[in-house]
Order: structure tokens, then C-alpha cells, then sequence
């Protein structure tokens, strides 16, 4: 496989594109030659702290200009981008950049308060350096130096992500230049991208989903993008319509919120060539709703942290295949298979397995997750589905006990653990409910050891965990459901 | 209770409803919470919620007005709606 270096592909892309417009964040156009030299700032300022290639640095940013300035920072002094969710309380961070390493952490001005409450707490503390549209980039704070590095499989690494497992701490997913090349490639021919596409950058990009499907995609084509940092229905209906924007790739929470939000007189989203939605199932009835509404379907794209992108319905008869995610990219491919691994029929359930050159094939540091999941050259998803005879794919479910939350993965005992801190929990119970819109609600069954009120409990929660975490169902019960040995009957509660 | 107050009521009954999130004969009160206890809306069906109310009631509400606060009984979700509608 030929080596990729995607900092070089982004400076190359800025130089030909100029004073074309890069990146519109809010009011103000950054053209690509101006965010070009904004990341290589960064790249001066990083250069003291990453020393050595694969060195991690956590980027902890709304969607942003800022945010692309920097993300492209770290890959040019050989960093690896560890990207980090603003909706993180300071114990979640703590975690991300204890297990990180990072030499450095990169946040906005607003979120440099909770930034450093978590860097007292640490031992080796990452360099504090403040990148927005008022500080360029300001180191706020030395770091005391952390030495993580290293490449994978000989392929520079680049992102390090997270992603919940079933048991244990969240497992750690380090794709590399090559695969991510490979993955954007395949974007760009599937979805026919070019310079002159506007993306609309909705879908946070601290998620493999905006962050590749977005953001990466459009300045690997030499494309616009124009980043949303907070969700406004009426907002992103207008910056669709106003800027003619051809790509919106998001959240199945997010179109369903638009398929519900009357509008006055006629909304024109004709400029959209492409609308996916990924990270969550989006049922027909919500998609029939959005196309009531607007005039077109959105297509389901499927994808996972561990591959990158894995298929996308590119059907022109929408309406007949609105449940399928579509065949795979170019260069995946993908089975479902038995409890044994073997191939089961067309139109019968099974896991899907995903071969993907964008895929990774193994968890760092993490043996026994690695053996379970990657298997004969194959990732096991946990995600159950059914091939149609004409190699198109159906999601019907998932194996693993995974809550998946408008897209995050939510893992229940991370939820128990912070819950059964409270004082006045004897027992809990944490489960995914379904939720009216094809992903799962957080739901937890409690046993009090003293009274209690849910509004305590989501007080208590509020300071642990990440707010999409925090169950929206609270039950109290007498006991839980167990076997005759005490064992927990999850999936009776 | 005003005449809009009743009609917020009868909508947001037909959504939580359509949602099998309320049996017919449970009974809506002031006091009845809205989103992390009782009813247990999250935030997309909030926002869903919000456009069923814009939708019958001909209204046009900015998402910087949708504070939490509003949807924390029936009661202040009424008044937030009513509010808007006058």
C-alpha cells in the first residue's frame, strides 16, 4: 500500500485552491491559503511538544475553522489527533488524557476553565494551548511532557479514537494516513465529490462521522465547508438554502428533528446532491417525513469507528430500499455470518463481518478485545444484518449490549458505575430501551437503599458522565432480576 | 384553565401518545414532569414536541428560546407555549 501523508495532501490542496474559500465559520470565510498558514502556526507551536512522530495531542473543539486549522496542525508535525467530546465532564477527561499520553491539549477559550481543572489532577500533565478565532494559538500552559508514540503496521498513525466496549475500559481505535487515504478516496468517487461542493459541517466532528465524513472529506476534495457549532433547526435549514449547500451528511437525530420543524412558505434544499445519515438507523417513517417536507430522501450511509466507512445506499428508487445501508465502498466488502462463523443465506440474519483496507486490525493494549473482535482478516461488528441477493445490506440489530445514542456509543457499566456512587443506590441496572427514532434510550432500573428521587440521581450524574449517558428513563424497583446463583438477568429487566 | 391551555394540553397528548409514551387514562398534571422522570422526553423528542406545538399553533419559535427549564412539567411547558401564542 502506498504511503499517504494527509498534512501534505491538505498543503498541496491549499496551495491550489488559493483564496478559494475553505472553511465558512459562521459569518467569517477562511480561504485555504489563510488556513493553511493558521496550521502551520500551529505546527510551529506544536513542534515543541511533539518531538517525536505518533506523539498524541487532544483536540477538544466545537466544529470549527479553528478546529480544521489545528487537526491539520498536529498531522503536519507528525501528531496523532486524539480527538475529544466538548460534552465530556472533567472525570471523562481525565480518563482520555491520562490513557492518551497527550504531549498537548487544544481547546477554546471557553473551555479552558474546564480543561485545566482536569489537568491538576494529573501526573503528566500535556502542554494547555488555546486555538479560536481570538487567540490564533497561545500555549496557556507548559505540559510536563508525556513520551507516547508510535506508528502501526508501519503506516503513520493519525486518530486515536474510542470506542465502549462490552467490558472494561473503552477500547482504543488508531487508524493510520493509509487507511484514512483509502477511506476518503472512496467518498470522493462514491459520492462523485468535487471542488465546487459545499459541505454543511453539522455533525460534530469529535465523531468519526463528522469528523471523516465532513470535515476530512471536504478538504481532501478541495471542497467548501461550512461548520455549524451548535444545531439551530431554522438555522441550518436557512445555511442549506442561502449557501446552496450539496453535501449534508449527518445524525439520524438530526433529520428527524428537521422532518419535524414546520417552515414557512417553501424551503429550497434543491442544491442537495447528497444527504446521508449514519451512527444510527434513520426508520422510514422519519425519512418519508423529511421527504414530505423537502422534496428528498436521505440516504443511510453505515460506518463504524473500528472501519471507517463501510456502505451507503446509493439506490435511485429510495422509497423501495429506505432500510438498506447499501453496498459496500470500493475495495470492502462484507459477510453476515452464524454464531460459528459461517456464512448464513440471503435475506437470513447474522453478524456482519467487514473487510475493509480502512479498517484497523487490532485494539492497542488490548489483546482480548483484539482476538474477539478481528478475526481471519475480518472485523466482527456486533452489529446484526441481512444480504440482500444483490450484495445490498440490512442492519436488523446488534449482538453486543452496546447502547447506541443518536450515534455514541454508550456502555451501561460506565452508567452503573457512576450511578451505583451514589450513596443512596444499593443495586442498578443499566439497559438501552427503544427509542422512537431506530437508536436506544438509556434506561436504568434502581434499588434504593434509602429514599431517593431521580431528580437526585441525574444531579448526581450530571457531574460523571457526558450528558447523552445520562439515562432519560429512571425506574425504582424492590430487587433485580437474578439467577438462582445471584447472577444479574440483564435482558429481563 | 384559558382556551390555549386546554388546546397545548390536547396536542401534547396526541404526541405522547403517538409516542405509546401515555395510556389514555393517565392523567396529564402540572406537576407532571416531562423529561428525566415520568414521561422521559430526551432531547430530540423535545425538540419534536416543539414543532407539533409550531405546527398547530402557527408559530415560528427560536431554538435560543428552548431552555430546559421549559420542559420540566407540564405546567411550564404550557406557559412556554401559551406565551407565545398571545
Amino acid at each position: 500500500m502506498r504511503q499517504a501523508d494527509l498534512a501534505r495532501s491538505f498543503d498541496t490542496i491549499a496551495a491550489r485552491e488559493g483564496a478559494r474559500l475553505a472553511v465558512v465559520d459562521g459569518e467569517r470565510g477562511h480561504p485555504y491559503e489563510d488556513l493553511q498558514k493558521w496550521s502551520e502556526e500551529i505546527s510551529r507551536v506544536l513542534s515543541s511538544y511533539c518531538r517525536q512522530p505518533g506523539q498524541r495531542v487532544g483536540l477538544m473543539m466545537p466544529n470549527s475553522a479553528a478546529y480544521v486549522a489545528a487537526f491539520f496542525g498536529i498531522l503536519r508535525v507528525g501528531g496523532v489527533v486524539a480527538p475529544l467530546n466538548i460534552r465530556y465532564r472533567t472525570q471523562e477527561l481525565l480518563y482520555y488524557l491520562q490513557d492518551t499520553g497527550a504531549a498537548a491539549l487544544i481547546v477554546p477559550g471557553d473551555l479552558v476553565e474546564s480543561a485545566r481543572e482536569a489537568l491538576a489532577r494529573l501526573d503528566s500533565v500535556p502542554a494547555l494551548i488555546q486555538v479560536d478565532d481570538r487567540e490564533r494559538c497561545r500555549v496557556l500552559s507548559e505540559g510536563g511532557g508525556s513520551a507516547v508514540s508510535g506508528s502501526i503496521d508501519g503506516s503513520p498513525p493519525i486518530l486515536l479514537q474510542y470506542t465502549s466496549g462490552s467490558t472494561g475500559a473503552p477500547k482504543r481505535v488508531m487508524r493510520t494516513h493509509a487507511q484514512l487515504q483509502f477511506e476518503l478516496e472512496g467518498l470522493a468517487e462514491v459520492f462523485d465529490l468535487w471542488p465546487a461542493d459545499r459541505f454543511l459541517g453539522a455533525a460534530p466532528f469529535t465523531h468519526v462521522n463528522g469528523l471523516v465524513r465532513s470535515m476530512m472529506t471536504s478538504m481532501f476534495v478541495g471542497a467548501t465547508l461550512h461548520t455549524v457549532g451548535e444545531f439551530n433547526r431554522r438555522a441550518v435549514l436557512d445555511l442549506i438554502r442561502r449557501e446552496r449547500i450539496t453535501y449534508f451528511g449527518s445524525v439520524a437525530q438530526m433529520f428527524v428533528i428537521l422532518a419535524d420543524t414546520p417552515v414557512r412558505g417553501e424551503v429550497d434544499l434543491s442544491s442537495l446532491r447528497t444527504a446521508f445519515s449514519a451512527s444510527a438507523p434513520l426508520l422510514p417513517a422519519d425519512n418519508r417525513r423529511f421527504r414530505e417536507r423537502y422534496g428528498l430522501y436521505v440516504r443511510q450511509l453505515y460506518g463504524s469507528t473500528e472501519t471507517g466507512t463501510i456502505s451507503v445506499n446509493l439506490r435511485s428508487d429510495l422509497e423501495s430500499s429506505l432500510e438498506s445501508v447499501g453496498r459496500p465502498l470500493p475495495g470492502v466488502s462484507f459477510r453476515t455470518v452464524d454464531d460459528h462463523g459461517r456464512d448464513v443465506a440471503p435475506g437470513e440474519e447474522g453478524e456482519v463481518v467487514i473487510s475493509s483496507p480502512a479498517a484497523i486490525s487490532s485494539y492497542p493494549g488490548n489483546p482480548e478485545a483484539t482476538a474477539a473482535a478481528f478475526k481471519e482478516g475480518g472485523y466482527y461488528s456486533g452489529d446484526l444484518g441481512r444480504l440482500a441477493p444483490d450484495g445490498s445490506l440490512t442492519l436488523t440489530g446488534r449482538k453486543k449490549f452496546l447502547i447506541n445514542r443518536g450515534g455514541f456509543k454508550v456502555n451501561p457499566l460506565e452508567v452503573e458505575e457512576a450511578i451505583q456512587s451514589h450513596p443512596k443506590v444499593s443495586e442498578v441496572v443499566v439497559v438501552g430501551a427503544p427509542g422512537p427514532h431506530g437508536d436506544d434510550l438509556v434506561r436504568c432500573v434502581i434499588v434504593a437503599a434509602s429514599p431517593c428521587t431521580p431528580e437526585e440521581i441525574l444531579l448526581h450524574c450530571r457531574g460523571l458522565i457526558a450528558d447523552y449517558k445520562i439515562p432519560s428513563r429512571i425506574e425504582f424497583r424492590d430487587a433485580l432480576p437474578r439467577t438462582d446463583t445471584g447472577k444479574l438477568l440483564r435482558h429481563q429487566v | 384553565m384559558s382556551v390555549a391551555a386546554a388546546d397545548i394540553l390536547t396536542q401534547l397528548r396526541s404526541f405522547l401518545a403517538a409516542r405509546h409514551q401515555l395510556e389514555d387514562d393517565v392523567v396529564l398534571e402540572e406537576s407532571t414532569g416531562l423529561l428525566g422522570r415520568g414521561i422521559g422526553l430526551d432531547s430530540v423528542e423535545a425538540l419534536q414536541l416543539v414543532g407539533q406545538m409550531e405546527e398547530a399553533f402557527g408559530l415560528t419559535i427560536g431554538d435560543e428560546e428552548l431552555d430546559a427549564m421549559h420542559f420540566q412539567t407540564v405546567g411550564s411547558f404550557v406557559r412556554f407555549i401559551e406565551a407565545h401564542i398571545r
